[in-house]
């Protein structure tokens, strides 16, 4: 185990998820322009974000009748801490790693399901009806994206015998996760972006609530949350790289372009998602979730063992 | 209150300038392509909430009992903020609204309303053009009448109505058996998936639907604003002037109405991309579009998920289905077209199509089969015509009791799933909000 100064852990962290939300930005438009028919639009994708972030940053911040305006504040600035202490965790190469911990795999765990702290607050703390259903629709289905999710990413800690996800990257090196445990990283997938409410899973701030939980929220603040989902899903991808696709290994290419190559496909799948599938039912979602999702997620924690026989 | 950071016309500004012009669109009564065109235009990124809008484009005729809510739109956008406003060419329907707005661009049906509407944005970003003032003044909706530490007032633990708002009552709970508070809440009227001028007081507990009420805020009267847009496909009845209607027009409008319905639909369901690419095939179809329509059609079909999320979503069969009449009675099996009985459309070949489930999924297969099957009509019409009496309406005819329509088909349902049924049937509402036809009446007279 390294030690990283903090500093440079703090810049990578910080520059890897301004760089990911960059990328995840740009994909979404890219993706929706090429799903809504619209040719010669890759040049506007590429200063569309800077330019929509402007305009976040210049427009006034409406407030609604009582807010309770620290938790709405706290909000997305928590949300965005939880998805870079997730992204702090997974390992570059198999020595750049901005937060070498033995139980990374855990850490990354509990910063997913934490997701839910700041959700909730974000919906309640506006005083208003549509966000609130949405803050509820994620209590109630938390569980439901936490489980698979969580027991996906456990498979991976069989075959390796650790915890800690530079072991875990070794131990794909003569076979990726992705093939000697197949239903792990569709699992993840699904459930992470449910955690991070994107696209099919987009229950919370979906469109059926105006925007649910960021129904009433404009400006800095939309801005900020709009980065912190970004950046969840950036953590997604990078954690399902290491995880699944062999992280750093590869060949001819160095270790890091590898690991950026793998994270930067995973993360046009996810954010391609919201162009390609409909919005499911939340409560169809929830027993989806636990009569399928969740025992598919323990056979697949078998299936981990049984091949690491 | 409103903390304002940026400057117009400040480098930050100048770089927001060249972003995608997000607005929300208050849909008046007659609203025609106003939507669609925008939804068409990639410089314009139309929003689910006005929170998130700079531009707010008003459409159509806004009547006296929607003129507050509109205000309270306008004022829920964020500074800097612009309003354009597009109307018909009625008898001083754009100096009626450039005196109670003198803030709003005033634009008529022939104009180009995405163009304005990105000019305008830019005018007030760069600061050539100031912010708009809120039209409401900044007060309690209601105010304080609680007593006592937790301000419920009355007696007993909920009695109380602090702020005009009544406390979370009880009630039998539909689902399983768990009662839960109740509280009711008003949806409407701008609610992007909601038709035009629909309000509901809606009783939720927690979120499923208790019970619906229809509030009125049609009713004409002084202080209504702008007038209706020409093309307005839901009625269809082209010129009233012009007897009889040539039905290639009519069938055109018909397939922008359901194509027009259709983007909107994706969008409710988190698809706007393909929303917006609706919206462009909406704009003027022509019968060569039959390919595409058809394209869109089998690419639906294929879409797995939005078939499972849209299959026994608001059932509408039966008795319900034939109250209803039109479009959800033809997705229920029951072949009720004014059309049948034209010599005109028999000599075209036409039957109507109709579909089984009456649920979600059948709707939307219904309007595309339907939208599709008039532009082959179009196509083939020539300059055939069609008497008053076998029009038929491409939008959804509102049932003479609509609120219990709507009551028995979404009551019980969580509230994305009632949503959804809402904008599946999409029904056209009136003045009276149930009250026969007017735009019938009006023919007739």
């Amino acid at each position: 185990m390294s030690v990283t100064p903090a500093w440079a852990a703090v810049a990578g962290v910080a520059g890897a998820v301004g760089a990911g939300v960059y990328i995840a930005a740009v994909a979404d438009r890219a993706v929706g322009a090429t799903v809504a028919g619209e040719r010669g639009r890759a040049g506007r994708a590429l200063g569309g974000p800077f330019r929509a972030a402007a305009l976040w940053l210049v427009q006034g911040r409406a407030t609604t009748e009582r807010p309770d305006a620290r938790a709405w504040a706290l909000a997305p600035a928590l949300y965005l801490g939880l998805a870079a202490v997730a992204v702090s965790v997974v390992p570059l190469t198999r020595n750049v790693t901005a937060v070498d911990v033995d139980a990374g795999l855990v850490l990354f765990g509990a910063a997913q399901a934490l997701a839910v702290i700041p959700v909730f607050p974000n919906g309640w703390s506006s005083n208003s009806m549509l966000p609130l259903i949405g803050a509820f629709r994620f209590i109630a289905e938390a569980l439901s994206y936490e489980m698979p999710n969580l027991l996906a990413l456990l498979s991976v800690s069989v075959p390796a015998s650790s915890l800690a996800l530079g072991d875990i990257v070794t131990s794909q090196h003569h076979l990726w996760n992705v093939v000697r445990i197949p239903l792990g990283l569709p699992l993840f997938l699904f459930a992470g972006a449910g955690l991070a409410f994107w696209g099919p899973v987009d229950l919370p701030d979906g469109a059926d609530l105006g925007g649910g939980t960021q129904a009433e929220t404009s400006g800095a603040h939309l801005l900020a949350w709009t980065t912190g989902r970004l950046a969840m899903l950036f953590a997604i991808s990078a954690m399902g790289a290491a995880a699944f696709l062999g992280g750093w290994l590869g060949p001819v290419l160095p270790g890091a372009a590898w690991m950026i190559v793998k994270t930067v496909a995973l993360l046009v799948v996810l954010v391609s998602s919201r162009h390609l599938v409909a919005r499911v039912r939340p409560e169809r979602y929830v027993v989806i979730s636990w009569a399928v999702l969740i025992p598919l997620a323990l056979v697949n924690v078998i299936v981990a063992a049984a091949v690491s026989l | 209150m409103v903390v304002s950071r940026g400057r117009p016309g400040g480098p930050l500004a100048r770089l927001a300038a060249g972003a995608e012009v997000p607005v929300f669109v208050a849909r008046g009564l007659g609203a025609g392509d106003t939507e669609a065109r925008l939804l068409g235009t990639s410089a314009v990124r139309v929003v689910a909430s006005p929170r998130q809008a700079t531009v707010l484009v008003v459409a159509g005729h806004v009547p006296p009992g929607m003129a507050e809510p509109l205000a309270r739109v306008h004022d829920q956008i964020p500074p800097p903020r612009v309003t354009v406003w597009r109307t018909g060419a009625g008898a001083g329907a754009l100096d009626a609204i450039r005196a109670a707005w003198p803030q709003a661009t005033v634009v008529g049906p022939g104009d180009d309303v995405a163009a304005t509407v990105v000019h305008a944005y830019r005018e007030v970003l760069l600061g050539r053009r100031p912010t708009e003032q809120p039209r409401l003044a900044d007060v309690e909706p209601a105010e304080w009448r609680g007593v006592g530490p937790y301000g419920q007032g009355g007696s007993g633990m909920t009695g109380g109505v602090p702020y005009g708002r009544p406390m979370a009552g009880r009630a039998d709970d539909l689902r399983d058996g768990l009662s839960l508070d109740v509280v009711r809440v008003r949806m409407g009227p701008f609610l992007p998936a909601f038709p035009t001028g629909l309000v509901l007081a809606v009783t939720f507990a927690g979120d499923v639907v208790h019970a619906v009420e229809v509030d009125d805020l049609l009713t004409p009267g002084d202080g209504g604003l702008g007038a209706p847009l020409p093309d307005d496909a839901a009625d269809s009845r082209g010129d009233p002037a012009a007897r009889p209607v040539r039905i290639d027009g009519l069938e055109r409008a018909r397939c922008r109405h359901h194509l027009r319905w259709l983007a909107r639909l994706l969008r409710l369901y988190g698809l706007e991309a393909l929303g917006r690419r609706v919206a462009l095939m909406a704009a003027a179809p022509v019968p060569e579009d039959i390919a595409h329509l058809r394209n869109l059609h089998r690419r639906l079909e294929r879409a797995w998920v939005l078939g499972r999320v849209t299959a026994g979503v608001g059932v509408v069969t039966g008795d319900a289905a034939a109250q209803w009449g039109g479009v959800t009675a033809r997705a229920a099996g029951l072949a009720v077209d004014a059309r049948s009985g034209s010599p005109a459309y028999q000599a075209l070949g036409f039957a109507p199509v109709t579909h089984e489930a009456g649920d979600g999924r059948d709707r939307w297969r219904q309007r595309l089969a339907e939208a599709t099957q008039a532009l082959e009509l179009a196509g083939r019409a020539g300059d055939a015509t069609v008497d008053d009496d076998h029009i038929e309406p491409a939008g959804q005819p509102a049932p003479a009791d609509l609120a219990g329509a709507l009551g028995t088909a979404l009551t019980g349902q969580e509230w994305g799933d009632a949503l959804a049924t809402v904008a599946s049937i999409d029904p056209v509402v009136h003045p009276g909000a149930g009250a026969d036809r007017p735009a019938r009446a009006e023919a007739a007279a």
